[in-house]
Order: C-alpha cells, then structure tokens, then sequence
C-alpha cells in the first residue's frame, strides 16, 4: 500500500488495528490447517506406499495366473468365459471433507469380487482355474480404484497445502507486515499533527 | 445354417448325443479294441515330456510337426500361424481322432464312445448358450470359437442357430433331440428372465448329462466290463462333486449347494456326502473326506495343507484328473474287450494334447520349468 493511500485518521487506525487482528488471528488458523494437511498427507502417504505394493502384486498374481491359464485351459476356454459377463462393474464418486478440502472417495455400484455362481458360468465343470485368473482381476480391480481413490486424494491434498501455505507466508510477510506498517505511519503521523497543533496553539498565545 | 441333420426317426444322423439306441447291433469290441491299441502305442510317454519340458519351442514346434499332428498342421496353416496354428492342429487332431474311433464302433460300443465324446459336444453349446445370454453377435463368437462352427458335421450342434435364434426358448428348441432339452426348458421356466445368466443353464446340462449317462449305461449289457464301466463313471462324479463343494467353500455359491450336485457317486453319497456338504471350510471338509474316501483323500493328500487358499484348488483339479486317469488305465487292462480301453484311450489322449499345449504355451510365456511340470498331467 503506497504511503499516499493511507488516510491518516484515528478512525483509520481503529480500523486498521482490527484487520491486523483479524490477519493474525486467520494467520494461526491457517498454519494450524497448514500443520493438519501435512500430517494427514503423510499418513495417506504411509497407506499409499502399502497400497503400491498391493496393487503391484495384484497384477503380478494377475498376469501370471492368466498366463497360467492360458497354457492349460487355452485361451478360447477363457474368452469364452467372458461371454457370461452380463454387467460391467461400475464405480460412484462421492465426496468427503477433510478440513474444508473435498476429496473424492470411490465407491463400487456392483462389486466386482463374485461368488463361483454369480460370475455367470457353470460351477459344477469350469475347471478352477478360470476361477481363480477371474478372482485375480477382481482383486487387481479393487486396488487399482483404491489406489486411483487415494492417489487423487493425495495430489488434492499437496494442491491444498501449497496454496494454503502461500496464503500463510502472504499473511506473514506481505500483509501482516503491511498493516503494521500503516498503523506505525498513521499512529506517527497524528503524533506529528498533535505536536504541530500544540506549536500552533503557542504561537498564537505568544503573538495575542 | 444348420448344423443339425436329422434322420427320419427324429435322431441325429449319427450324431452321437444322448437320444440314439444302438438298436440292437452288435458291438464290434476286438476291431475298436485292436485300432485303439495301436494308436496308444503312439501317445507319448512320460519320458518324452520330460524332453520336451528341457526344449525350447522352436525345438518343440518340429517334435510335434514329426509326430501324427502334421497332417492337420498342413490343413491348418492357411489360417493360422505360429503356436496359434499348433494348438489349433492339437484339438483338430483329437476331434479327428475321436471321430475316427466313434465311426469304427458299432452297436453299444457306439452309443457309449458317442457319451464320452458328448461332454465336449456339451461344452460347446454351453460356450455358445453363454454368448446367447450375453448378447454376443455370432461374428463376434466365431471369431473368438472358430473351432466350435469350423464345418459342417454330422457331430455338431447348430451353434450358429442357436446364437441366431430369436429367443433363447427357440434356441433351446434346437436342442429336442439331446438329453439337456428338458432340463433346459424348466430351468428357463423357473429363472427370473432379466437377471438370467447363463450358470443355472450350464449346470442343469451337466446334471442332466450325468443322469443320462449313468441310466443308458446301466440299462445296458449287464457284464462285469460294463459294470466297471459303471463304477468308473461314478468316480468321475465324485471328482465332480468334490470339485464343486470345494468350489464352493473356497469361493461360496448363491442358492442351495445341493442343487449342484451330480447324483449317482460312488464314495460320495448319503451320509459323507451330506458331511461334506455341511463341512465348516476346506479342513473340516478333508477330514470328513479322509474316512468318506480313502482314494481321493490319497490322491489329494499332499495339498491339503495348502487347500484353502485361491490358488491350490487348480492344483487339486489336476490332481483329481491325474487320479481319474490312473483309475481308467487300471480298469483298461482288466477287460480287452469292452468300452474299458477306448475309454483309457480318450482320457490319455486328451491329456496328451492338453500337456502338450501346456509346454508350449507355458515356455512362450516364460513360465518356470517348475510350474510347467506340476500342471502336466502324466
């Protein structure tokens, strides 16, 4: 703010002195938000790195029983076992607020983990191994929305607190500081309007 | 197109599904028995698996090429390349195969090769009544199973019809003839028509398969190789039985467990059954095994620590099959002269082709030597 901006009135103090209290006060609740953000980003961060390791295995599982299966029940036994899908798994996305952020959760509209006989095949000769490729990508499928799910979460979560954090060096060092300025200036500046009132004052009883 | 022809009385043209008699012919065992002999002396051993298994596919590829598959290779190549075309040559190899036999035999003999060669047949329309339910275009269908409409034949069922047909009623129909017809078309009056799926169809089949087979064969000739014969086929149903109740506690059913048992085993019955059936998970389930039936605990034994978790019930599978296979040689060489050694015949057979695509397929996809020898069935 330019000095020449500044009205120099006590009214102006009285209401500059409020926004310094105010700045101060969103200053703390900030870096408390700030120090909250963080602290769940790295528990997330914790979960994340098991949920990594999850999802890697899950499609290591994946792939090596669909290449099993392929070796020994062929591949048009198992293409064909795909024609039983009746119903895609579908995935609803709602919201929850963790510190006046809104972060996505995913949550399964038709689960995709089936019994033997819900999966649309015949149980009594489909030879398990389908099964199991089958309950394999299902479970890979639940890790990659729960990783998909959390990833989201956490790239929010670092949006957040860089911008929360930029708010709290602002109110810090630019608008704090400023304000504080501006009440020094105005308080100085009626100083010198008092004492320049007194000097007048003076000289008018010397001169009559 | 239709793939079904029928003859005059109603019955497939020599289609062997269930509704054919022998009509009173006579079997001609000594004939069957000496052509199936000698192709079994051509099936591969199990040192020649073990070769293979130290191999690489190029050398694999030629070891087959060599072996009786070249002809259909040759048939073949125009279509297919690579390990496709290969494992394209097994199964047209063994549906030759079969056929061949199937047309050698004669009177009763017929009729019971003709059963054991329906459960492929039955696989087939099952694959096809599941692309029905699933709205699956039969372009769509051929492209992924072009094996299962590859020609018109006698043995065939009109897949394409029924993937045409304008409902799954009139699909059903084109199935009159066949064992499954009437169990299909109460399933599809009892099931709830949006939700249908394919499973309640599939296993009313393989039920009804069963009942059929086990009532011709029992009404059949009363000798001791067909009572083998008999005993054999009840075996087979306790592996299926086991295999579906293990099914069951490892992955859980909707609906009644019972329902999908095949009735008419012959460890597995009344009160083990029933045991079996209410056994609290996999451990419960092999103790109640253990005194049920000493034999298939025997040939599960080593796994049953591990039986439990997803992936041990494949290897319980497999191992349910290798004790089918050592059941059936050992009934093979008590008579010659029955359907005992044709039946020893298929069973090698189909394991020779399924171990055979297992190597190859197995060592393209890098899978470790280890994991490729558990899987064979020798």
């Amino acid at each position: 703010m330019e000095i020449s901006d500044i009205r120099p009135t006590r009214s102006e103090l009285i209401e500059i002195k409020k926004k310094i209290t105010i700045a101060k006060k969103g200053h703390q609740i900030l870096e408390m938000k700030r120090d909250g953000l963080i602290h769940e980003f790295f528990e997330l961060l914790a979960r994340a790195q098991d949920i990594e390791e999850k999802l890697a295995s899950a499609y290591r599982d994946a792939e090596d029983n669909i290449l099993l299966a392929r070796a020994v029940v062929g591949t048009e036994q198992l293409k064909t076992a795909v024609f039983a899908r009746k119903e895609s798994p579908t995935v609803r996305l709602a919201t929850k607020n963790v510190m006046g952020v809104v972060l996505p959760k995913l949550d399964f509209r038709f689960h995709p983990r089936k019994n033997a006989s819900d999966r649309g095949y015949g149980v009594i000769d489909t030879p398990p191994l389908v099964d199991e490729v089958i309950t394999s990508y299902e479970k890979l499928l639940e890790a990659i929305i729960e990783a998909a799910e959390l990833e989201t979460v956490l790239k929010k979560l670092i949006e957040e607190i860089e911008s929360t954090k930029r708010r709290v060096n602002a109110l810090n060092y630019r608008v704090i500081p400023d304000l504080e300025f501006s009440a020094k200036y105005i308080s100085m500046r009626l100083q010198e309007l008092e004492r320049e009132n007194i000097f007048r004052l003076k000289r008018i009883k010397n001169n009559s | 197109m239709n793939l079904l022809k029928r003859e005059p009385n109603g019955g497939h043209n020599g289609g062997h599904n269930g509704s054919r008699k022998s009509h009173g012919r006579a079997s001609n065992y000594g004939y069957v028995a000496a052509r199936v002999k000698a192709k079994r002396g051509r099936l591969l051993r199990r040192e020649d698996y073990l070769k293979l298994l130290k191999m690489p596919v190029p050398a694999i590829t030629r070891f087959i090429g060599e072996l009786e598959y070249r002809e259909q290779i040759e048939v073949l190549a125009k279509r297919y390349h690579g390990l496709d075309l290969l494992e394209q040559a097994l199964d047209k190899n063994q549906e030759d195969l079969f056929g061949q036999i199937y047309g050698y035999a004669k009177g009763e003999l017929k009729d019971h090769i003709g059963y054991l060669l329906e459960m492929e047949r039955m696989h087939e329309v099952k694959a096809t009544l599941r692309a029905r339910i699933g709205e699956v275009s039969p372009e769509d269908f051929i492209k992924v199973s072009p094996a299962k409409v590859r020609g018109v034949n006698e043995r065939y069922y009109d897949l394409v019809g029924i993937l045409e047909a304008d409902t799954l009623e009139d699909a059903v129909d084109l199935l009159k003839d066949t064992p499954y017809y009437y169990a299909l078309h109460e399933m599809l009056e009892t099931q709830p028509r949006p939700f249908l799926t394919s499973q309640p169809l599939e296993d009313a089949m393989t039920l009804a398969y069963y009942e059929h087979l086990l009532e011709t064969v029992i009404s059949g000739h009363k000798n001791k190789a067909n009572k083998l014969f008999i005993s054999f086929i009840r075996k087979e149903i306790d592996v299926v039985n086991i295999r579906t109740i293990l099914k069951a506690k490892v992955w859980g059913v909707s609906g009644e467990l019972r329902d999908l048992i095949v009735p008419g085993g012959l460890a597995l019955i009344d009160d083990t059954l029933e045991k079996l059936l209410e056994a609290q998970g996999t451990k419960a389930l092999f103790e109640v095994l253990a005194t049920g039936s000493k034999e298939l605990y025997d040939a599960l034994s080593e796994l049953v620590p591990e039986i439990g978790r997803d992936q041990t019930l494949s290897q319980v599978s497999q191992r349910l099959d290798k004790y089918l296979m050592e059941e059936a040689q050992n009934f093979s060489f008590k008579y010659p002269l029955s359907i005992l050694p044709v039946l020893n015949f298929i069973i090698r057979k189909q394991a020779e082709i399924d171990n055979l695509r297992i190597i190859v397929r197995g060592k393209q996809y890098n899978l470790s030597e280890g994991l490729i020898h558990d899987q064979l069935v020798m």
